[in-house]
């Protein structure tokens, strides 16, 4: 597959999981970009692996996790919109159960999440990856990723029942 | 299935919508892998002597805190004295995540880098990029150093050493080292009233085939003293071929040749047709020849867009075709995820969009709705 063929094939997939990863459509371009830019020159390395696209995605990944540049000042003001917002959609909650609602409520309050602990939070809900996969495509054990996962199911204040349920099934 | 996971789906691909437009990202990410591999380039000619530059200058700005962590880390065995051979970063560490774990537990590392607080890290982390090194260096250099953990605590500690004085185990692989000094060189070479045209004739002169590099090469001549084989402008203007023209050579081309109408779609014909790889650079040698007063072999607009390069917002109206033949046949969000499963897809759209064309081309799925 050459660069090309992957970049007509692959990048709506790869930019609808930057954009999940990282809930930032400017972040998730700039990363995308910054990612492809050095994909491009070491396409010929990285088109050796078994799976290109894997091997993208998993750049992705940490290069979201590592992203330093304006970060802060992106993050400082995305904050400010998203506490925002979450006041908003809690005040929607009251008068409307819909689905719609919910999701951009959740969406609001994965926003206030570490990055570390968002990205588990995709790789295993969004990407359907198990715990394993998670702890080699973030370097770190899968009771790391576990209790990542904890946290931010904890953090994302979700019901207590709710909650009972996620640990039990962590437990197993 | 559990109803948090099914909520934090939904969250998550009800917000896909956010994904930026494709053709944004492709225009900016071959401009920054053309700036990149210049820089590439720039960073080989350069060497050492670029590094060893950069080294003592961060050296100098050293922070005081270094003191400290560097003579904690002066016997260690990973006191990286004397530069290795240049090592090409080959990362590819079992990149599929869906492949089997990997049973590479990491050995105990050597040295455990030193406890910084959040400002050190980041000067260090800072000192690691402007040095030029990037991600994939920063996972050969986990994998020489025995670390393992987050890679910015691999890039602050590579940048502790750089900014102690120390070098690294390899040169940078990708952006950035020699921006300051391949600004000097530049700024040298047209200082002493050099030009691009002049650049074309000295890379022919010295038989390299990169004019950016001869710009290099004489500007670092220049710095040294020495005098350049040709006088600054004696080369005439008009470059016939754009290979790799500076970068105000390569927008005036870029310019002309969308000006006279050509698309993207033409560079592609024309990369092919002049067995290029990049249409990019297709663009600028059109235009160069546009800007030469030549003819390009096709009419402006006259190539169809090639099945590789379909663009965004075609594919994106197949796909949404067949996601929606995918609904309406019934099936679900779970559906998808447990073809995704079967046909080990990743990506639960891109199972939705196949499923969707097979149902479009008549085909049955392996599991009813």
């Amino acid at each position: 597959m050459t660069f090309e063929q992957f970049i007509a094939t692959r990048l709506p997939g790869l930019l609808r999981h930057a954009v999940v990863l990282t809930g930032d459509r400017e972040l998730a371009q700039d990363v995308v970009q910054e990612v492809l830019a050095r994909a491009q020159v070491k396409w010929r390395q990285i088109a050796k692996a078994d799976s290109p696209d894997a091997y993208v995605r998993r750049m992705v990944v940490n290069e979201y996790l590592s992203w330093r540049r304006s970060w802060a000042v992106r993050n400082v003001r995305a904050v400010g919109e998203r506490l925002d917002a979450i006041g908003d959609a809690r005040a929607m909650e009251r008068d409307h159960a819909q689905t719609v609602v919910d999701a951009d409520a959740l969406w609001a309050r994965l926003a206030t999440l570490p990055r570390k602990q968002r990205a588990v939070l995709v790789l295993r809900y969004y990407e359907q990856l198990d715990d394993v996969s998670i702890a080699d495509l973030l370097d770190c054990a899968p009771a790391t990723v576990r209790s990542n996962a904890s946290k931010a199911l904890k953090n994302l204040r979700l019901t207590s029942e709710q909650q009972t349920r996620v640990h039990e099934k962590e437990l197993t | 299935m559990n109803q948090d996971a099914d909520q934090l789906r939904e969250a998550f691909v009800a917000h896909e919508y956010l994904a930026p437009d494709a053709a944004d990202v492709i225009a900016v990410v071959h401009e920054k892998a053309r700036r990149y591999r210049r820089r590439r380039r720039a960073a080989q000619s350069a060497g050492g002597a670029v590094l060893g530059a950069g080294l003592v200058a961060g050296t100098v700005a050293a922070p005081g805190w270094l003191n400290a962590t560097s003579a904690r880390h002066s016997g260690s065995s990973l006191s990286l004295a004397a530069p290795a051979p240049q090592l090409t970063p080959t990362p590819l560490p079992s990149p599929s995540p869906l492949a089997s774990p990997a049973a590479v537990a990491s050995p105990a590392a050597v040295a455990s880098p030193s406890p910084l607080t959040s400002a050190q890290q980041d000067q260090a982390i800072n000192a690691y990029f402007a040095a030029g090194y990037d991600y994939n260096d920063a996972l050969a250099l986990a994998q020489l150093w025995h670390m393992s953990g987050d890679p910015s605590t691999i890039k602050a500690e590579a940048g502790r050493r750089l900014l102690a004085g120390q070098t690294l185990p390899f040169k940078p692989s990708a952006a950035g080292v020699a921006t300051a000094a391949e600004d000097g060189d530049l700024n040298a070479f047209f200082a002493a009233g050099y030009t691009y045209e002049d650049a074309v004739g000295l890379a022919q002169l010295w038989k390299i085939s990169d004019p950016y590099q001869a710009k290099i090469d004489a500007g670092q001549k220049l710095i040294a003293g020495q005098t350049l084989p040709i006088a600054p402008g004696s080369k005439p203007s008009t470059p016939t071929v754009a290979t790799s023209a500076s970068d105000s050579a390569s927008t005036a081309a870029l310019n002309t040749y969308f000006a006279a109408g050509y698309t993207y779609e033409d560079a592609v014909g024309l990369a092919q047709l002049w067995k290029i790889s990049d249409p990019y650079q297709a663009k600028i040698d059109g235009g160069a020849k546009l800007l030469a007063g030549e003819t390009l072999p096709f009419a402006a607009g006259s190539q169809p867009t090639p099945a590789a390069e379909v663009s965004a917002n075609a594919a994106a109206s197949a796909s949404d075709d067949a996601v929606n033949k995918f609904f309406n046949s019934g099936y679900t969000y779970d559906d998808a995820v447990t073809l995704g499963k079967l046909w080990n897809i990743a990506d639960t759209y891109q199972v939705k969009i196949d499923a969707g064309q097979k149902l479009l081309a008549g085909q049955t799925l392996p599991i009813k709705p």
